[in-house]
């Protein structure tokens, strides 16, 4: 699978992480909606961090500026991903059923995991530039 | 090709590093996005959050809302002017201070500025109270001593500030969305803890202050940080793209996070903005918040600092993070281990501050807008040095405007910001006595320096 491929499959997986997310927002912002914001806030920039890359790199050929272009919005999706995971088990989000929360983490997970592979794939294999 | 015209438009060379002497070559000017980042990896510190903390303690929500905006509103102004200088210069704050104070004088203000209130001061006291905060969260841990993580703490700041600009880039691309974050975090805890938003409006403050006072201490607070702008925006692609990130930052984050915070405190009526993150539930994020808040700000303040003492220091620039760096770790330590946890040290430093540094910005601000105009130099051409260039050791005018600034501002006027007194005055002093004087034939630069191609 060459770079640009590999990146836009990863970031509609992300995508849909941030959409899954949003949709927990939603059922929370019924029991407490102090954080069901909090969860709505990380879904919406996981979402956007992942969907405008997509036309960003959607004409471009160059594999290096694909690749620097990547690192941006995936630096923005590790962030908030790893402050998902650190805000989503704390106690003023287990106040009712942790179902959600457990679920929102694994996410988090997932994403802090992806996102730091494709900045790391992205220097490595395409020369990217870890500051833009 | 391609590297003779770079060689011809970039006639200097860089021997020591991160560009501290010379102006940054095009081809490492970074993008908006990457300036903005570092401007608010600044920004995105305790200090703030605790400012915010103190505002909340002092006035009701809608009262602590105004006097963020017209607090950020001022520091946007600020910064805004002085941004665009590093811009158009490529150069840092102490070495576009050359103009205004002369080499010596860039060497002597740029000292008290950035080498002592930011690489020193500002360090000690931010890794101070990254070991109060740890303390507050981990009270029987020893290594949450409040000396010792105040040690481990300035150690892990020292690193990323010794790596450069992309040191701290990295380091803000990766805390800035998080600590927005747990301030919206902190927000929801309020109001959640106040009854909701109508209920957050209704509380009345435990310490009732004038706004006048409110506005002082957000101006206070980050007005060092609104000179110097020029560290970062000399990165900058477009001169104006600095101005914007920096406005950009204040006016929105800012406000942002100092109404966050203040919500918080307001609420919970706590002494610390670290302490009721955590009793409000915020768990490891209180700890991460204190971690990454403190790091992406103090790393700056060594960075900035080691620039200014790089203009008469000449060594690598990371040996003088490093050795700057161990002081400040040192004074924290010191701190830490003799007063514990106190905010004494903290309160009377930044009182200090903002007596001393808004003179010399009003000064740099008068001599690159009003003065370099009254001359007729390109607005484009302002600062613009080239090896061969022979500036003035001593501009006695902007000495003197200083001196003056900071006294009248500062001491004398009883009413109104005084930082802003300072800036004001400064500015004043300097457009006046320097326009007048040069108009009457009167000689205000003294000496001359030729400056060589390392830009020294």
């Amino acid at each position: 699978m060459n770079f640009k491929k590999y990146i836009k499959v990863t970031m509609v997986i992300l995508l849909v992480i941030g959409v899954v997310i949003l949709a927990l927002g939603i059922v929370k912002w019924s029991e407490n909606v102090y954080t069901g914001i909090i969860y709505l806030v990380i879904g919406v920039i996981q979402f956007l961090g992942s969907i405008l890359l997509l036309p960003r790199i959607a004409k471009l050929e160059d594999q290096k500026e694909v690749g620097n272009r990547a690192v941006q919005a995936n630096w923005l999706v590790l962030s908030i991903g790893i402050a998902g995971m650190a805000l989503f088990m704390a106690p003023f989000f287990r106040l009712e059923a942790m179902i959600v929360p457990y679920i929102a983490f694994v996410l988090c997970v997932v994403s802090v995991l992806l996102s730091g592979i494709n900045i790391y794939t992205a220097v490595k294999k395409v020369k990217a530039r870890m500051v833009v | 090709m391609g590297d003779t015209v770079k060689k011809e438009e970039w006639p200097w060379v860089d021997a020591y590093g991160d560009y501290s002497m010379v102006p940054v070559p095009r081809h490492e000017k970074r993008s908006f996005s990457s300036i903005f980042y570092v401007y608010m990896g600044v920004l995105s510190c305790i200090a703030v959050l605790w400012g915010g903390g103190t505002i909340g303690l002092q006035f009701a929500l809608k009262d602590a809302i105004l006097v963020a905006v017209i607090g950020s509103a001022i520091l946007a102004v600020i910064g805004g002017l002085t941004a665009p200088i590093g811009g158009i210069s490529g150069s840092s704050t102490y070495v576009n201070m050359r103009f205004p104070f002369g080499t010596i004088g860039s060497q002597l203000f740029g000292t008290i500025v950035a080498g002592i209130a930011c690489g020193i001061g500002w360090f000690a006291v931010q890794a101070w109270l990254f070991g109060i905060i740890v303390h507050t969260l981990f009270p029987n841990a020893a290594w949450a001593n409040v000396g010792v993580a105040s040690i481990w703490g300035g150690l892990l700041m020292i690193v990323t500030a010794i790596i450069g600009f992309k040191g701290l880039a990295w380091l803000s691309y990766l805390a800035v969305p998080f600590f927005m974050l747990i301030a919206g975090v902190g927000a929801m805890i309020g109001i959640a803890q106040g009854g909701g938003f109508a209920g957050l409006m209704s509380i009345q403050p435990q310490q009732p202050a004038p706004l006048s006072v409110g506005i002082t201490q957000v101006v206070g607070m980050y007005i060092a940080g609104g000179i110097i702008t020029s560290d970062i925006s000399r990165y900058a692609k477009r001169a104006i793209g600095g101005a914007m990130g920096w406005i950009i930052q204040i006016i929105i984050f800012q406000v942002y996070m100092l109404t966050g915070s203040a919500m918080l405190m307001l609420a919970t009526g706590a002494g610390d903005v670290a302490g009721a993150l955590l009793a409000g539930g915020a768990g490891i994020g209180a700890f991460l918040m204190a971690i990454l808040g403190q790091w992406t700000t103090n790393d700056n303040n060594l960075y900035n600092g080691a620039l200014s003492f790089n203009t008469w220091l000449h060594t690598k620039k990371w040996h003088i993070t490093l050795g700057e760096g161990l002081i400040g770790v040192g004074i924290a330590a010191w701190v830490g281990f003799a007063a514990g946890v106190s905010m004494d040290p903290f309160m009377k430093f930044l009182t200090l501050l903002g007596k001393i540094l808004p003179a010399i910005g009003g000064v740099l601000i008068a001599d690159f807008y009003i003065f370099r105009a009254y001359r007729k130099v390109p607005f484009k051409q302002r600062y613009k040095g080239k090896p061969g260039m022979k500036l003035a050791r001593l501009n006695w005018v902007g000495w003197l405007s200083v001196g003056l600034g900071t006294w009248i501002g500062g001491w004398l006027m009883k009413w109104g910001i005084a930082a802003l007194n300072g800036l004001i005055c400064g500015f004043v002093i300097y457009t006046v006595l320097a326009i007048v004087l040069d108009a009457l034939g009167v000689k205000i630069e003294i000496g001359e320096h030729t400056i060589s191609e390392k830009g020294v």
